[in-house]
């Protein structure tokens, strides 16, 4: 295959991931929000689609897809442009935009200059990230490819560690409903006890003393803030009534399954990563040719090895790729709905397409880890000489760090909300209530706190009553 | 609990940051709110309005508007307050054109909790939730629809804010035209700047209209 026809495939491939990017964008991340700048979602789609070409052509690799020095050149041109974005672009515009948000600068040349001051601080700061870490032998010059892939490298797989820590301890917990039954259990036998603790005798006191405003008005805040509590509980109830028939249903039955053997694999993880860093182990062997090794020493069978090993890699990749880049698109639209807001929507998205392209390098980086010896050459021809050893030491690091911090994290938000939930004891805010609307005469203020309160409290029995005989 | 003053409840809804809160804020106490923060649940304000000022039917009446945060995570949640609607005010953002589509569904996310009702001549698609963990289907609006009963009618009403931002960003005819969606529901719209009282100052169109539109509120919940 010539060169000629090699870099036509590769240029299709690459507008069909942009095209696939630009679809994601406006179906997904920005459902709720009108396109200001076109400029956003193109730097999103082709930072997207660099980054699945890089993935596209370690599978080629594998493969033997097209001519190796075609491959070769193309791997350095996508890592270069993708390196241009990460490391220039795509800073510029997020300071860019930032910078367009301040109220006070009102004239674009002002606003270009400052935006220009502070996309020379990131980039110091970005130099800045390189030095306490042991990434580069002295052999490289200053201004040499290695250092940027370095840089970015750090960045990517602390994000990427980081990451699959949560998801790691994340996962088994919302996916087995080994987990709801205890979380019911506990719901059911707290509507059971009546208890009376010291912030209901204060409520109390509180309603019986005045009719005088100041004291209604606070009076007024009070009952507001626990609308609000009240409201958080009921939207979490709803979360758990959904989660329980989503369960029942056939896909949330193969969900629970595969969570059983997900979460086996995520505790194995754990534990290897901490065997890695207490006894400094360094693979040298990747798992596909060691589990081939163990099939033909013990087992005695005899097969063409080489092929075996090209297409189990293949299947290992691919499907590394497939999941890492769904499972990261997914996490990166929820993230996004959580903390957008109309103003910030455009600054946001650049600042995940960065970490996009980020992750995605490493993602790369660290597969030369997964695959056999003979495919690992294109990845350090490419990448240049860098020290993989500290990335895959510091993804270990990184992600026990994350893991044991979200077990943590978990527990403490588990254990607040049994405590929060002994307080508010629906029965005793019910008796409470009547006592108040018998005692209080008309009051305009009074009569909008009345008004809120029949909703909370009867829907909140009602799934209370739902989720108890479900 | 027995009042001198008869009541009508307002449901105010539209997405997240449209500035539901400002502007019930305005259009109760006639102040502009400082600080506004992010609505949880449901934040409820009270007017008193003269239905019928100048005539011989002449009642002073309340208003409750209970302004429902738009947040997405919590919208199945909410529906508790959409229950005992007499009038909904539906506001988006003029800088955001989607806000103004998905007001589609909070239409009928209302309707579903009041299904007695019908908001007028209608021909648009919507999607509605049937059961958790079952994909949305369609629905049409025209199940909603009494074209000779007008007793259980609900009228709307769609106010666009951030229109100073807007006059910035877009061209004039474009704000001054009717927008799609009030066209599609027959019903009136305002388009207004929370942040200035003088877009609702007494006898302004914009105070005219909103004041003809809570009559038609109070008329509808007498007559039934």
């Amino acid at each position: 295959m010539s060169f000629f026809s090699d870099s036509c495939l590769v240029f299709l491939s690459e507008f069909i991931f942009f095209i696939g990017g630009w679809i994601f964008f406006m179906k997904e991340l920005f459902k709720n929000y009108e396109v200001q700048y076109k400029t956003v979602i193109f730097s999103f789609s082709i930072t997207f689609s660099l980054s699945c070409i890089m993935f596209e052509l370690i599978i080629f690799e594998i493969l033997g897809f097209l001519d190796p020095s075609s491959r070769l050149f193309h791997w350095k041109l996508g890592l270069y442009s993708i390196l241009f974005l990460l490391v220039f672009y795509l800073p510029f515009q997020i300071s860019y935009l930032i910078v367009r948000n301040f109220e006070f600068i009102r004239s674009k040349r002002v606003a270009l200059i400052v935006s220009c001051v502070l996309w020379l601080a990131i980039l110091i700061l970005f130099w800045k990230i390189g030095d306490p870490f042991p990434i580069l032998s002295p052999k490289h010059g200053i201004l040499s490819i290695e250092q940027c892939v370095s840089r970015v490298g750090v960045i990517g797989v602390t994000v990427m560690a980081f990451l699959s820590g949560f998801g790691a301890v994340n996962c088994p917990y919302t996916y087995m409903s080994y987990f709801v039954k205890i979380a019911l259990n506990e719901r059911n036998s707290m509507y059971n006890t009546a208890e009376q603790s010291g912030f209901w005798s204060r409520f109390k006191t509180a309603i019986k003393s005045s009719s005088q405003n100041s004291e209604v008005k606070r009076e007024i805040i009070g009952l507001e803030e626990m609308a609000r509590q009240l409201f958080l509980e009921l939207v979490d109830l709803n979360r758990t009534l959904d989660r329980i028939s989503f369960s029942k249903t056939l896909q949330g039955k193969y969900f629970n399954f595969v969570g059983h053997f997900f979460s086996i694999y995520c505790i194995w993880k754990i534990f290897i990563s901490s065997i890695n860093i207490i006894f400094d182990r360094v693979g040298k062997v990747d798992p596909v040719t060691r589990s081939i090794e163990i099939v033909v020493g013990y087992l005695g069978l005899k097969f063409d090895v080489q092929f075996w090993s090209q297409n189990i890699s293949f299947l290992v990749v691919g499907i590394i790729v497939v999941t890492s880049i769904r499972g990261f698109l997914i996490t990166l639209t929820k993230f996004f709905y959580a903390i957008s807001s109309s103003h910030s929507s455009n600054i946001i998205v650049l600042c995940l397409a960065q970490i996009m392209g980020m992750y995605f390098v490493s993602s790369v980086l660290l597969m030369r880890m997964n695959v056999p010896a003979q495919y690992r050459v294109i990845i350090t021809q490419v990448l240049g000489d860098l020290q993989f050893n500290f990335y895959h030491r510091w993804f270990d690091v990184i992600f026990l760090v994350s893991a044991l911090s979200s077990i943590g994290f978990l527990y403490l938000a588990h254990q607040q909300k049994q405590i929060a939930e002994k307080h508010n004891n629906l029965f005793t805010m019910l008796d409470l209530y009547q006592d108040h609307k018998k005692s209080n005469g008309k009051n305009s203020k009074q009569h909008e706190a009345a008004i809120l309160y029949p909703a909370f409290v009867r829907a909140h029995l009602e799934f209370a009553s739902a989720v108890w005989n479900s | 609990m027995d009042s001198n003053f008869e009541k009508a409840k307002v449901v105010v809804v539209g997405d997240s940051g449209v500035g539901k809160t400002s502007l019930i804020h305005l259009i109760a106490h006639q102040e502009i709110l400082k600080n506004p923060s992010w609505t949880i649940g449901c934040t409820v304000d009270v007017k008193l309005h003269e239905y019928k000022d100048g005539t011989s039917h002449h009642k002073t009446c309340f208003l409750e508007f209970f302004d429902i945060g738009g947040n997405i995570g919590h919208r199945s949640s909410a529906k508790i307050f959409h229950q005992g609607a007499d009038g909904i005010i539906l506001v988006h953002d003029l800088t955001n054109r989607k806000s103004q589509d998905n007001l589609n569904q909070w239409i009928a996310d209302i309707m579903e909790q009041n299904e007695k009702l019908s908001i007028g001549i209608s021909d648009y698609q919507y999607e509605t939730k049937l059961s958790p963990g079952k994909k949305s289907s369609t629905k049409k609006a025209n199940s909603y629809i009494d074209y000779h009963d007008n007793s259980n009618l609900l009228p709307l009403f769609f106010i666009g804010t951030k229109l100073d931002q807007a006059q910035m960003v877009r061209n004039s005819s474009f704000l001054k035209a009717q927008s799609q969606i009030a066209s599609f529901y027959r019903s009136d719209e305002i388009n207004l700047d929370c942040m200035q009282t003088k877009y609702l100052a007494p006898a302004t169109s914009n105070s005219i209209k909103l004041a003809k539109f809570f009559d038609r509120v109070l008329e509808n919940k007498f007559s039934k």
